[in-house]
């Protein structure tokens, strides 16, 4: 179902009942962001060719702005966001990466992530591949999943992604670490 | 719960109590880690290395510049990756080779370990490394080590582990075993099985020499360093030459010419390479004698002296080492047809060589089984070589041209008749022309004796001493008149086609087959003046006569029609071609069935035709026939393939199928490049069909890439006349516009029209192409008044020459329309938005 259109005061309100631990208000978040997102992105791939590259990062960005308002924010405010912003542009950047496929003649959808994904820098980044990369990593471990979209997705630096996920900096980086070096391997064995 | 959630998550285990250790311990540890089975350490240790790159790729890495070839067995006793390091087993050009056990293996297995010694300035990624590592991991085959693992040394030099093989190099392995010349013969048929797997692979070995071509104990052959010397050159586009100083890596006494003189290396280098080989194996001693490792010598030695032919070179010791008495014995087994097949495969110029290495193998197993081989000898070669030593270079070429034609002429005709007589009057040709060839001596020295002096006297020698036998002048005019013809010279071809056809009609009869056949060579001879309607009328005259002395369908009628199809084309009757190279694809078909090769041409001509007319659907279909008859025939690269690719390519790029246009482009480039080398003006043509491909695609600074590999080659291989200098310009500037450099895109786009203005005629279409392009960059850089001029001038000639339809009208009138908008002249720009066709939806 489309999510409503949301005002700038329901989705504080929702930040705010998330902050104070509510779980359903998160998951009221989520379709409220991914339907931002999605018409963000749309908009970016029509504005240009068929071959513009998306920036998560700005999108996710941009996304804040107009859900939340112009008001700078503190980080413990935005992490909510963020992290429902983080799961959600998976999807956006799936759900694209699908129609892309099955319209033959669209061009190639481009990915530019904060971090590289080592070896497929200069290529086009198979989302479908990655995605399915990162579901075989949260079947093992759901926390190595979030590093990564955090990382990616909306590019947190690694104590901000600490923070969100209320873990230590340092298993954030050796998360990171296990996890880029494994999505490389998956994603070269995929792509040969 | 998930097996491959409870295996990532032991994975994961193995990793972080790895990364506890110190860096150079890792390795070891993971080896160790006995409770992990082993497809889990393996994966970690996959992990490791690529988390080390990571970290490392966007600093200099530390220890790159390090010195070279100091190498001397220091890793011996140490560990790289799960290796124990055991012997220092020789070191090359390329770095170092260990012997090296596995350390966690109870059985020990052995392994050569390869270090890879990176150029003193070469900046060799790691991520390329990886790359064509992989490419090197997929080539099996049971005569190629295989390789076995990679990875990065503590000091940050990459390196391969190989399969060992325990034996020695080719060449003192038969030595040692006395093997005859047929045993031999018999090792050397599985090396060139292997090195035709790996081109069909699109690998080429680069460095093929004894001490990479092993006997192991067993008696199998086995190649080493397959793709090595690819790997560890840079040869990225626009690298140097592999000749530079000591970061050279080949052999000189094996490099073919090419290789020494730093031109494209394709599969026929490595047919040079073993031509050598092979060489050395009959002969007892390497084809070249260089003398000093200085590059002039090696120079002079594979560029400048002939190769003698092996049975000239024995010695009694060569010999008995080949379980001969004497040397007079050996030179007796080689003389013939031995020599003819080791020096095809070693002739200088890569086009006279084998044209794979698959027909240097089959040519061997025709020798072995007592069939005639189809080596020559090179008696045209022979006397070029000497020709060629007394003349300069221009003069070398066009009688390279010259004998080429000469002698494949002749060879179709001796294979045309097969009735003795006809193979006497084949020899007395040969010999006129050898001795014409022969009798040629400079004047005075350092004067050129060019090649058409050469002609002209066998054309008036023609008269004279062969008079009395008609059937004999017969095939000297033809050969003669064929000779002209390449050298560009019709008027005396024209004459010498025409008094060929008296001599028939005076030998065979006008009412003929033959004479049928000499009208068809004088047809194509004037087709090639440029004259069309007068070579289609002589067609037309030859297909009547042809009709009046049988209606059965030959090959003959089969050329006839296709010449005709192609008379059509050239006049712009695109529908009259494709109607009549059906024709003779029906001719052909009934001759030879659908399967045939000779079909496929035929199909292509047709398609061609489609194309014309704008049917890219219909010749997209045709071309993927076409394609899979030649196939079916050369599962690997192959020049013919690679002609369907890129006509395939075209198609699809046409009909706006991006992605299978894109697939097929990049195919024709890796085979062209590999076949016939960047410099190839067919390699030239696809680079520049795709660097327009890409340039619609918005790949503005790949097109750009590919139109300079085409500029590099300006001057001798490719003057400012040639059409794609001034179109590659044109791309070139359009990309540099695009890409926000306005300097160097202007200037490309005026140089482009100054040599289209150059080189053609005033009225032609191009130029006000190039016009209008200059006339959009002039609106970018706001010269609008210029813009305004260059435009005006193109809508004029684009309307004379095509119409207000045409595409090439609308898009000049669209850049008008830019043009006035920009002015801020909203009326002008209105106006001519009026006279361009409705948008489509």
């Amino acid at each position: 179902m489309p999510a409503d259109h949301a005002s700038p005061h329901t989705v504080t309100r929702l930040l705010h009942d998330a902050r104070e631990g509510n779980a359903a208000a998160f998951e009221r978040l989520l379709p409220i962001v991914y339907a931002e997102l999605h018409g963000i992105a749309e908009r970016h791939m029509h504005r240009e060719r068929a071959d513009h590259t998306l920036q998560p990062t700005a999108l996710v960005h941009e996304a804040f702005l107009r859900l939340v308002g112009g008001t700078p924010a503190e980080f413990s405010d935005r992490k909510h966001f963020l992290r429902a912003a983080s799961q959600v542009m998976r999807r956006v950047l799936v759900d694209h990466a699908r129609a892309r496929n099955s319209d033959k003649r669209g061009g190639a959808l481009r990915v530019t992530l904060d971090e590289q994904v080592a070896g497929h820098d200069e290529r086009t980044l198979d989302m479908l591949v990655l995605d399915d990369a990162l579901t075989r990593l949260a079947a093992a471990e759901p926390r190595w999943a979030q590093v990564v979209e955090l990382r990616f997705f909306t590019g947190l630096e690694v104590h901000e992604v600490a923070e969100v996920l209320e873990i230590s900096a340092a298993t954030v980086k050796r998360d990171w670490q296990f996890a880029k070096a494994w999505l490389s391997r998956e994603l070269g064995a995929a792509s040969p | 719960m998930n097996d491959a959630a409870e295996r990532l998550r032991r994975v994961r285990a193995l990793f972080d109590a790895a990364m506890d250790a110190p860096p150079e311990e890792r390795a070891a540890f993971v080896a160790a880690a006995s409770r992990f089975d082993e497809t889990v350490r393996r994966e970690v240790r996959d992990l490791l290395t690529l988390s080390v790159e990571m970290d490392s790729v966007h600093e200099p890495r530390v220890g790159s510049t390090r010195t070279r070839g100091g190498d001397t067995g220091q890793l011996v006793g140490q560990r790289l990756g799960p290796y124990t390091v055991i012997a220092l087993v020789g070191t090359g050009g390329m770095g170092a080779v260990y012997e090296a056990a596995r350390a966690d293996d109870q059985f020990q297995k052995r392994v050569a370990i390869k270090l890879v010694q990176t150029g003193r300035d070469s900046d060799l990624t790691l991520a390329r490394f990886r790359r064509e590592r992989q490419i090197l991991a997929n080539l099996e085959h049971r005569n190629i080590a295989t390789l076995l693992d990679g990875g990065v040394a503590p000091d940050g030099r990459p390196f391969l582990v190989m399969e060992y093989v325990e034996g020695e190099p080719i060449t003192s392995y038969c030595n040692r075993h006395s093997l005859a010349l047929r045993e031999r013969l018999a090792l050397f048929r599985q090396v060139c099985g292997a090195v035709q797997h790996a081109h069909k692979n699109l690998v080429v070995h680069r460095d093929l020499k004894p001490g990479n071509i092993f006997v192991a104990t067993d008696g199998t052959v086995k190649l080493l360093d397959f793709g090595i010397a690819k790997l560890v050159s840079d040869d990225e586009p626009g690298a140097e030459p592999l000749t530079r100083g000591e970061g050279r890596t080949f052999t000189p006494e094996y490099a073919s010419p090419e290789q020494i003189t730093g031109a494209a290396l394709t599969t026929a280098s490595d047919v040079y390479s073993l031509g050598a080989v092979l060489y050395e194996l009959l002969a007892g001693r390497r084809p070249h004698v260089v003398t000093s490792s200085a590059l002039v010598d090696i120079e002079r030695a594979v560029l400048e002296s002939p190769v003698l032919p092996p049975s000239a070179v024995v010695t009694d010791n060569g010999a008995r080492e080949r379980g001969e008495r004497g040397a007079a014995q050996l030179s007796r087994q080689l003389r013939g047809e031995l020599d003819n097949i080791a020096l095809m495969a070693l002739r200088r110029e890569p086009e006279r060589r084998y044209a794979s290495v698959e027909a240097l193998g089959d040519d061997l197993q025709r020798f072995l089984s007592g069939r005639p081989v189809r080596a020559q000898r090179d008696w045209a070669g022979y006397r070029l070589q000497k020709f060629a030593q007394r003349n300069t270079a221009a003069v070398a070429a066009s009688a390279l041209l010259l004998l080429a034609l000469v002698g494949g002429v002749v060879a179709t005709t001796v294979e045309a008749r097969r009735a003795r007589t006809e193979q006497a009057k084949s020899e007395r040709v040969n010999e006129f022309l050898r001795d014409i060839l022969a009798s040629v001596r400079p004047v005075t020295a350092g004067r050129d004796v060019p090649v058409s002096e050469l002609l002209d006297s066998a054309a008036r020698r023609v008269h004279t001493e062969l008079a009395g036998q008609p059937d004999v002048q017969l095939q000297l005019e033809t050969v003669i008149g064929q000779s002209y013809k390449a050298l560009g010279r019709y008027t005396e071809a024209e004459a010498h086609f025409r008094s060929a056809l008296d001599l028939r009609r005076l030998v065979d009869g006008e009412r003929s087959m033959s004479f049928v056949v000499g009208l068809n060579e004088l047809g194509e001879l004037v087709m090639e003046k440029g004259e069309f309607d007068r070579a289609d009328s002589i067609y037309i005259q030859a297909l009547a006569l042809h009709q009046s002395l049988t209606t059965r369908p030959d090959t003959v009628l089969a050329a006839l029609f296709g010449n005709r199809g192609s008379v059509a084309h050239n006049r712009g009757q695109n529908a009259e071609a494709e109607r009549l190279h059906r024709q003779a694809l029906a001719v052909k078909r009934s001759l030879f069935g659908d399967n045939d090769e000779r079909i496929g041409f035929s199909l292509l001509n047709v398609s061609v035709a489609l194309g014309e007319q704008g049917k890219w659907a219909a010749a997209e279909s045709l071309n993927r026939a076409t394609l899979s008859i030649f196939r079916a025939k050369h599962p690997g690269p192959n020049v013919d393939v690679a002609r369907v690719l890129n006509a395939l390519a075209t198609a699809l790029d046409l009909q706006g199928k991006n992605p299978a246009a894109d697939s097929a482009y990049h195919e024709t480039l890796a085979m062209r490049r590999l076949l016939l080398g960047e410099d190839h003006p067919d390699y030239t043509f696809t680079a520049f069909n795709y660097s327009f491909f890409a340039f619609d695609q918005g790949r503005y600074a790949e097109a750009a890439d590919y139109a300079r590999k085409i500029l590099v080659l300006r001057g001798a291989k490719l003057p400012d006349s040639h059409p794609s200098v001034a179109a590659a310009l044109q791309t070139l500037g359009r990309c540099l516009d695009k890409l926000g450099d306005t300097d160097g895109g202007g200037k490309a786009i005026e140089e482009s029209l100054a040599l289209r203005r150059k080189y053609l005629k005033s009225d032609n279409w191009l130029i006000a192409s190039s016009e209008s392009m200059l006339g959009e960059h002039r609106t970018l850089t706001k010269d609008f008044p210029g813009a305004e001029r260059l435009l005006q001038h193109a809508e004029e000639q684009l309307m004379k020459t095509f119409g207000a339809e045409s595409q090439r009208t609308v898009a000049n009138r669209r850049r008008i329309v830019q043009l006035y908008e920009a002015w801020g002249r909203p009326e002008k720009a209105a106006e001519w938005r009026s006279v361009l066709p409705k948008a489509k939806p």
